[in-house]
């Protein structure tokens, strides 16, 4: 079905794909696994058309669709040969409903308006909403059509979006990227079914996922991408998670582990009636305290509020109750008070809200740090004008390069050029620049691959136990917290449910994370 | 949302408010309006498709309104008359004004992000490109068949063109008479069917395209959608709707001051649509519509009322003035979208 043959992509001066060569049979599901950086999401760019290859001039080598070549210019030329893409950041419109993203560009219209051409043929509403309701349905998910997909959650979103792939009659290939970060264990597997038909159906798959398990109960064949060239090809049954993790990082992986429990000293964070009004992610009033140098985890199912904790205690969404930082009252609240108490955040959403995507790895580290701290700034000619520190600047940011693996061409290269495991590296350099004495972070590892995934929480554990950084992780990888935290504080219906202590069993955390109490006795 | 709705209430205060002081009858404000929806109303219907394709105030509507006039000029300058006379016109203007609508459209698809100031510039670059061809081109390259509407010097027109032939043709018909009012049906119905192709036009795929290029170029373009197409599309029907508006226009006043005539068509329009409760990032049909009749009947009855309570009809004029800009700066302030929007 899907043939490429000496697939070649550079950007700038680094190549990321060096002679891909794939090949993807009728009603196969294959998986495709790399590191951050290896070249996966370039591959799936490139076979999607996508704008960014056709600005950065195009790739070389050859794509085969049924044994005929194609070039694959733009979305739309690859939506004509019938590829389809789930795209890990949704291409969903916001403020138009379920039916509409799931209908766009196929969109029913009244057989008599037809006469004016396709476009300009009135649509057919009720008959797109029943068209979007079978696909919802045949995805396993009970949803209104007529809601609007900014009012949905991820979860939902993600299956809006892969709803409007699954809804084309015309698709023989499906790029799905990362489609299951967002869901949960249920929903994966609804999705797997759904996926198993399609490609009864004989639509051709690739699926690209960071969790192993996954691949390896899913897909017919696994392709490994390493550095932008084949690693290795598994088929059948005879591959497991061991054998790929090995032949995506060509070594051997260190899990980083807490090594015994935290010195716990004074408080350093309490929250009184805490309540956030983040739209999806409310938290109704919760009181917690957090010790100086110990780990505290946050957990919980999507859409109960865990979120909504860091961005409520910046202040940026409203917010009511009472925050102390080192017993002090901060009121109101917004991320210079934060800041200047020695408290900084590292949102999830690294592209929203965390980074400067067009300006430079160094500007991107000390940026916060310059304007909020002072830092890296001589001292001529006097303090409110002064200069910035290039050489110092540049000292730390190679310094952050080298210690956590940055993959890149230098600490010039722009951060809209880094894979999503290497601009979330940053993100955390930033944090460091400030030298925080609390530091919140939500999803650290969120759509990292295994090896950065072990780096990152490394870089935490050494800052904790070096700086002794108290730290608050929100996460909803369970294993990840358990390894890191002190304690882990479940929050559900916006509450905060129960504190369990890192030992506490998977059962008791599942019990809490449903919102039942254990039963004593 | 709260706040672009409370603008209209703004509007519906301070109209009731310098109605009151004014002292005029509401049926002389009720048919002032009527003529002035009939005038105005398609060309605030132009800008509400740029709106909804994310390119903000279409300031050059301008330029269909300039495209209306150099129809209209050569059909004085040929002689034409009448119903026939109005074809010509109409076919003349729609000609130049797809032309001119898909260059704006190309020169806004390198502009992406900026389109509101560049529309604006446009808007003055014709006007100077217009009244060069008029004023200059006149009687030196371009031999006028009709010497009457020549300056006595032989070189560009006069500043007026009296539209005898034109005036009033369509509005008279269906007139209604209600009491102290006179309704023109037919011209009514024009308007609200304009309005009526607007709604239909978002109403299909097409409609459908412009809403998602207007929520975001790099995610239309991820659905395989042709947004540079969409785009120009989107101007040109514009381009195209503010021609109609002025013609619409024109023929209602009956005389075209040749030079100023299109002049300020872009910011009262833009306005209007704003008065009805719109943004620069939604607009609809409805608040096109209630727009000009709010931001109009502010317009009729404020330089009565500054008359009578400061002695000064000019207040009036300054007060309008103020008005329309202001409207434009609060919308322009207010845009920002929501936090937290889906992503």
């Amino acid at each position: 079905m899907l043939t490429v043959r000496g697939l070649k992509k550079r950007f700038g001066n680094t190549d990321a794909l060096r002679s891909v060569d794939l090949h993807v049979e009728e009603g196969e599901i294959h998986g495709l696994v790399g590191l951050n950086g290896s070249g996966k999401t370039t591959l799936l760019n490139v076979l999607f058309g996508s704008a960014v290859i056709s600005a950065t001039g195009g790739y070389g080598g050859e794509v085969l669709l049924n044994e005929r070549p194609v070039y694959l210019s733009s979305p739309a030329r690859a939506i004509g040969c019938g590829i389809g893409m789930v795209h890990q950041e949704f291409a969903l419109i916001p403020s138009m409903t379920v039916t509409e993203n799931v209908t766009i560009r196929r969109e029913r219209v009244f057989a008599p308006t037809a006469i004016l051409g396709r476009d300009l043929a009135l649509m057919n509403a009720p008959a797109n909403r029943r068209r979007a309701s079978s696909v919802l349905e045949r995805l396993g998910v009970r949803l209104d059509p007529s809601l609007r997909v900014m009012d949905l959650t991820v979860n939902m979103r993600q299956f809006v979006e892969i709803a409007r792939e699954i809804d084309r009659d015309d698709l023989r290939v499906l790029l799905l990227d990362e489609p299951t970060s967002a869901l949960n264990y249920g929903e994966v597997q609804a999705l797997f079914a759904s996926l198993r038909s399609l490609a009864s159906r004989g639509v051709s798959l690739i699926f690209v996922s960071h969790r192993l398990e996954e691949i390896t109960t899913l897909c017919h064949a696994v392709t490994v991408l390493r550095d932008g060239e084949v690693a290795g090809c598994f088929t059948g049954p005879a591959y497991d998670v061991d054998a790929l993790a090995e032949c995506m990082i060509g070594h051997h992986v260190t899990r980083a582990q807490r090594q015994g429990a935290s010195r716990k000293g004074s408080e350093a964070l309490r929250l009184e009636g805490f309540s956030v009004d983040m739209p999806g992610e409310r938290i109704n009033g919760i009181d917690l305290t957090v010790s100086r140098g110990e780990i505290l985890g946050l957990a919980g199912p999507s859409g109960h509020g865990r979120p909504a904790f860091g961005y409520g205690i910046m202040g940026m969404y409203p917010t009511s109750g009472r925050v102390f930082v080192d017993r002090d009252h901060i009121a109101p609240l917004n991320a210079l008070a934060m800041i200047s108490r020695g408290l900084f955040f590292i949102p999830e959403d690294r592209r929203a809200a965390g980074l400067l995507t067009d300006h430079s790895i160094m500007e991107n580290i000390v940026f916060a740090a310059m304007q909020c701290k002072g830092a890296f700034l001589n001292t001529f000619p006097f303090r409110p004008l002064a200069l910035e520190d290039r050489r110092h600047a540049h000292r730390f940011a190679e310094e952050c390069v080298e210690r956590f693996g940055i993959r890149c061409t230098g600490v010039h290269q722009k951060v809209s050029e880094l894979s999503g495991g290497n601009q979330q590296k940053v993100c955390i350099a930033r944090a460091l620049a400030m030298n925080p004495g609390i530091l919140m972070v939500s999803e650290p590892t969120r759509g990292v691959d295994i090896a950065a995934k072990e780096t990152i929480l490394h870089i935490f554990l050494d800052l904790h136990r070096g700086a002794g950084t108290t730290l608050v992780i929100s996460s909803s990888e369970l294993d990840e917290l358990m390894r890191m935290c002190d304690r882990i504080a479940v929050i559900h219906e916006g509450r905060i449910f129960d504190v369990l202590d890192a030992e506490a069993t998977e059962t008791e955390f599942a019990l809490a994370f449903s919102g039942e109490r254990r039963v004593h006795g | 949302m709260y706040r672009a709705n409370a603008v209209p209430a703004v509007f519906i205060v301070l109209s009731a408010l310098a109605l009151y002081f004014s002292g005029l009858s509401p049926s002389f404000v009720a048919s002032e309006v009527i003529t002035r929806f009939i005038r105005d109303g398609v060309m605030v219907l132009a800008l509400v498709i740029p709106v909804t394709a994310g390119m903000g105030l279409n300031f050059a509507v301008t330029v269909g309104a300039l495209a209306a006039q150099v129809g209209i000029v050569l059909a004085v300058d040929w002689g034409l008359q009448g119903a026939a006379g109005l074809f010509a016109i109409t076919a003349m203007g729609l000609g130049l004004s797809v032309v001119s609508g898909f260059l704006i459209g190309v020169m806004l698809n390198r502009v992406r992000g900026k389109e509101m100031i560049t529309t604006m510039i446009i808007g003055f670059l014709a006007t100077g490109i217009y009244q060069l061809v008029f004023m200059v081109g006149y009687g030196t390259v371009i031999r006028p068949a009709n010497q009457e509407m020549m300056l006595s010097r032989g070189i560009g027109i006069r500043n007026m063109l009296d539209l005898a032939p034109f005036r009033n043709i369509i509005d008279t018909i269906w007139v209604i008479q209600a009491g102290p009012l006179e309704i023109p049906l037919f011209m009514i119905l024009m308007v609200l069917g304009a309005a009526g192709l607007i709604t239909y036009l978002l109403h299909t795929r097409l409609g459908q395209q412009f809403k998602a290029v207007g929520e975001g170029v790099e995610k239309a373009e991820m659905l395989g959608i042709d947004t540079r197409a969409v785009r120009i599309k989107a101007i040109v029907l514009s381009t195209v709707l503010a021609c109609l508006g002025h013609i619409i226009f024109t023929q209602n006043i009956g005389m075209l001051n040749v030079y100023t005539a299109h002049m300020n068509t872009d910011i009262f329009a833009c306005a209007a649509l704003l008065a009805g409760g719109a943004s620069i990032l939604r607009a609809h049909v409805g608040h096109a519509l209630l727009g000009v009749l709010l931001f109009h009947s502010l317009f009729i009855v404020s330089p009565q009322a500054g008359q009578n309570i400061f002695s000064n009809a000019a207040l009036g004029e300054y007060f309008r003035t103020f008005v329309a800009y202001g409207t434009i700066a609060f919308a322009l302030v207010m845009s920002t979208r929501g936090r937290g929007s889906a992503g």
